[in-house]
């Protein structure tokens, strides 16, 4: 009999909902994991991260590169489209045209839970934000610093030293500025900033010790911003710019140059007032506070490498009535607080004398979801084996029925 | 984005914000308040406080963890091309840093700076250096040179500066920390 036409709904309906496609989107989500944990080497997890894992439609297609330069020819969708793929493949083959009976509900629960697996994936990507809380023993914490989200702050100063509320330029805004300059506002203050020269990588070198470069910016105060090249095994940004504050009241402008390692405000005075200006990664304030009390570690043999490591920390919940509590924080055993997770993700000896922690603080909407989906994938496998099981021994139970009235 | 922006929003006030919390090895030294002619820049590996003032005077506190106070002084000297001028210590000018009796020493002459890793000279020049033993065999140092009339016309800031410099005190771990608690072993205590 000759196959019914199909129109052309019906086919890319068929297309969606193949098995062909199901495993096509598996090997290649395989291969991605694969270069991508090669490449890491090279780029850093961030790097490799935003080249495979990206929702940006430009690094739709990735080129892996094997060694760290040598393209390899072969163009790879990206993890986050192979997903929505896979998502859809789940939607229409497991969900909607899979045959509806009782026989198949189990399987039906089992693509519903992996469906909902890869939604956490989308939520994780664009809803959670990432950051990091670095502690040393006997101080305590408020705040994070954003992963890869850079910013400018500029504080007035009061008589006694005390920084004021600071203003805050976000990455965003900062950017775009490699080569050209964008100049910043503040109502209440008496001067505006213009920032230029923007780095995502470079090192601040003092003139006394180092030769400029073609590449390096003016020199400031004994200081100049060198560009630098990413150091892939530090996974670190150092961003960096060059600010000059144009006072309103007519005097000379300043210049001042701005890098995250620096780690504490530029000063100037303007009308009679100190003013600070600096550039961490966006800060964070925390609903809890954090004290460091013990963190113990271990290093892989022969390296500076931490191979395991937990701390000792004692919290409390700015809305907890100040109780303090007690806790202790492993590898895969991060605190849960408020939609936030800390997890150790850092160690090191003793700096100064003091020991050290850094914790990678996550928001994620869809934290505990994974679970869920991941109860719903194996109820729905349990009720499909043990109809399959059932339909077995009923099946036997016949066979065995019939053989029995056969030899009577 | 504009080529001008307004900016409105204001960050909360956090522990970042106070100086005392440690961040890194340039909070081992503070100072709160600082002469409003003076700008704070960039730290290097000896410089924990880095500051500039006019054209060229630089301010800087360091910690020094060797050679002691006769060879620093003499360090300093040596800058101005002199060798070993100093034998004795105890006919230095005293003021107070960090609640201690520090010695202080006023050099002035052709200062022989680096630039680029290569030394230059400069004319007309001064220093005003404190060094003040602070125990352990660690010195702490503040020290302030550029052209002679800057440093003149600064002095009177650095001198109401040196009052302001503090050892940070969380630079010690806590009581309970010292003592190694272990969740297993406070969970009762709380």
């Amino acid at each position: 009999m000759a196959k019914k036409n199909k129109n052309v709904g019906m086919l890319i309906l068929d297309f969606f909902s193949s098995y062909l496609l199901c495993i096509a989107c598996l090997v290649i989500l395989g291969l991605l994991v694969w270069f991508s944990t090669l490449e890491m080497k090279f780029i850093g997890l961030s790097g490799a991260l935003d080249k495979y894992y990206s929702s940006d439609l430009d690094k739709f297609f990735v080129l892996p590169t094997i060694n760290g330069d040598k393209v390899l020819p072969l163009p790879l969708p990206g993890a986050y489209w192979v997903c929505a793929v896979l998502f859809l493949n789940m939607l229409v083959g497991g969900l909607i045209r899979i045959r509806k009976s009782w026989r198949n509900i189990g399987a039906v629960i089992s693509h519903f839970g992996i469906a909902g697996l890869l939604v956490v994936g989308f939520v994780d990507h664009h809803e959670s934000i990432h950051s990091k809380m670095e502690t040393f023993q006997g101080n305590t914490y408020d705040y994070t610093t954003k992963f890869d989200f850079t910013s400018i702050e500029v504080s007035e100063f009061t008589a006694e030293g005390d920084k004021k509320k600071p203003y805050v330029i976000k990455h965003d805004m900062i950017v775009d500025l490699e080569d050209g300059m964008r100049r910043f506002k503040f109502q209440d203050l008496p001067f505006d900033l213009e920032v230029r020269n923007f780095r995502e990588h470079a090192v601040v070198r003092d003139v006394a010790n180092y030769v400029k470069s073609q590449e390096s910016g003016e020199s400031v105060d004994g200081f100049f911003l060198q560009p630098a090249k990413f150091d892939a095994s530090q996974d670190y940004y150092n961003y960096g710019c060059y600010v000059q504050v144009k006072p309103k009241n007519g005097e000379p402008p300043r210049q001042i140059i701005l890098c995250r390692s620096m780690g504490f405000p530029q000063t100037f005075s303007v009308d009679g007032k100190l003013y600070g200006v600096e550039m961490p990664n966006e800060i964070w304030p925390m609903p809890f506070s954090v004290e460091l009390i013990n963190s113990v570690g271990e290093h892989y043999p022969g390296t500076n490498r931490p191979s395991k490591f937990q701390s000792t920390i004692a919290w409390t919940g700015k809305d907890d009535d100040s109780v303090e509590k007690l806790k202790t924080i492993k590898m895969n055993e991060p605190m849960r607080y408020e939609g936030f997770t800390l997890y150790q993700a850092n160690w090191s000896e003793p700096i100064n004398g003091l020991e050290f922690s850094g914790f990678e603080v996550v928001n994620n909407p869809a934290d505990q979801w994974p679970k869920a989906c991941m109860w719903i994938s194996a109820a729905g496998l349990l009720i499909h084996f043990a109809l399959r099981l059932f339909k077995y021994l009923v099946r036997e139970t016949k066979k065995q029925n019939a053989n029995q009235e056969g030899e009577a | 984005m504009p080529k001008e922006v307004e900016i409105t929003e204001q960050r909360e006030l956090t522990q970042y914000d106070d100086p005392t919390v440690y961040k890194s090895i340039y909070d081992v030294v503070i100072a709160k308040k600082q002469p409003l002619d003076w700008r704070r820049v960039s730290g290097t590996e000896f410089r924990l406080l880095n500051y500039a003032a006019g054209e060229s005077t630089e301010i800087a506190v360091g910690r020094v963890g060797a050679g002691g106070l006769l060879a620093n002084f003499n360090r300093w000297e040596r800058e101005y091309g002199t060798e070993d001028v100093i034998t004795d210590i105890s006919g230095l000018k005293k003021v107070m840093l960090l609640e201690r009796e520090a010695s202080m020493i006023q050099l002035n002459g052709e200062f022989q700076k680096k630039l680029g890793g290569m030394p230059v000279k400069y004319q007309g020049w001064a220093t005003t250096g404190v060094i003040c033993d602070v125990g352990g065999g660690v010195l702490v140092t503040v020290k302030m040179m550029g052209p002679e009339e800057e440093v003149a016309a600064q002095h009177e800031n650095f001198m109401e500066f040196l009052k302001n410099i503090k050892i940070n005190p969380m630079q010690e771990p806590s009581e309970r920390s010292k003592k190694g608690l272990k969740i297993e072993e406070v969970k009762s205590g709380y």
